[in-house]
């Protein structure tokens, strides 16, 4: 079995809703670990509270609207726990492979098409859970997210990954949700 | 989770789905773009064909060129009454150039 905690900013009016019927889990293809919760963990950097505190803060700015559409924003910690056999671990080499070997049959059997998508990343890891039937309970992945003012005023990309964060999937692996912090924008 | 442990299952779904199932399933599914490889088909004979002409044609300038320089460079080496032995001169040029290309 395999522990870790995760920290997940989020608009403090969500909070009620998540503490009491459970989180709302991301999905999309274009998400980067596929269906999920998200969550910033230890990998990366050394402070994933923090990086789940500027996820909020930044989230809650509108473009189109130039403007915040909430200002109270809390930081929620979970224990995530998941057995060996349902968690696809793509920062470690076994995962990886999985991943490309995936990702390989997708493309050998599409032949000779090709796929134009930039980043398939979401796709691959919703495509094994739907199709293929693996459990992919919780995905783990070091990914490079815009956590700064600049990058998002800039619209800076990088291939340096700064975070690693896990989606959870199947929420039986949440546990001992709590509130670390709340504030204003 | 290991590569081992799921294979089978992953390879058992691809050798029971067609490429044009899986193409459809990818579409409409996963909102994949799908385009088509030229290098993999005949899908575009003329630009093939056109690749196939220039590599040729790249191949014959250069011998061209190549034999070119070396009948001049032996006219003005060889005198006219050892002709004779010139050809053996030639092929033997001739094939240290083909070694050296």
């Amino acid at each position: 079995m395999i522990n870790f905690q995760g920290y997940h900013g989020t608009n403090s009016a969500r909070v009620e809703s998540i503490l009491t019927y459970g989180f709302k889990l991301s999905r999309g293809n274009k998400e980067w670990l596929g269906d999920g919760v998200y969550f910033f963990i230890h990998g990366k950097s050394k402070t994933p509270e923090n990086q789940a505190e500027q996820w909020a803060i930044l989230s809650a700015w509108d473009k189109s609207a130039k403007q915040n559409t909430y200002t109270d924003f809390s930081v929620l910690k979970a224990d995530i726990r998941v057995d060996e056999s349902n968690f696809l671990d793509l920062t470690s080499p076994d995962g990886l492979e999985i991943f490309e070997y995936i990702k390989l049959k997708i493309l050998k059997k599409l032949s000779p098409r090709k796929l134009s998508n930039d980043v398939i990343d979401g796709i691959v890891v919703n495509f094994g859970r739907a199709e293929l039937k693996l459990r992919f309970d919780v995905v783990k992945g070091d990914v490079f997210i815009k956590l700064t003012l600049v990058d998002r005023i800039y619209n800076l990309n990088s291939r340096l990954a700064n975070s690693t964060i896990c989606s959870v999937y199947n929420e039986q692996c949440l546990s001992n949700i709590e509130i670390i912090k709340t504030a204003t924008i | 989770m290991k590569l081992n442990d799921i294979k089978a299952q992953i390879d058992s779904f691809f050798d029971n789905i067609s490429e044009e199932e899986l193409y459809t399933l990818l579409v409409d599914k996963y909102g994949v773009s799908v385009t088509y490889s030229g290098e993999l088909t005949f899908a575009s004979p003329a630009i093939v064909y056109q690749n196939v002409v220039n590599l040729e044609i790249s191949s014959i300038n250069y011998q061209t060129i190549s034999t070119a320089s070396t009948s001049q460079a032996i006219t003005k080496i060889v005198p006219v009454e050892a002709q004779t032995d010139m050809s053996q001169d030639v092929s033997s040029l001739s094939h240290d150039l083909s070694l050296a290309a």
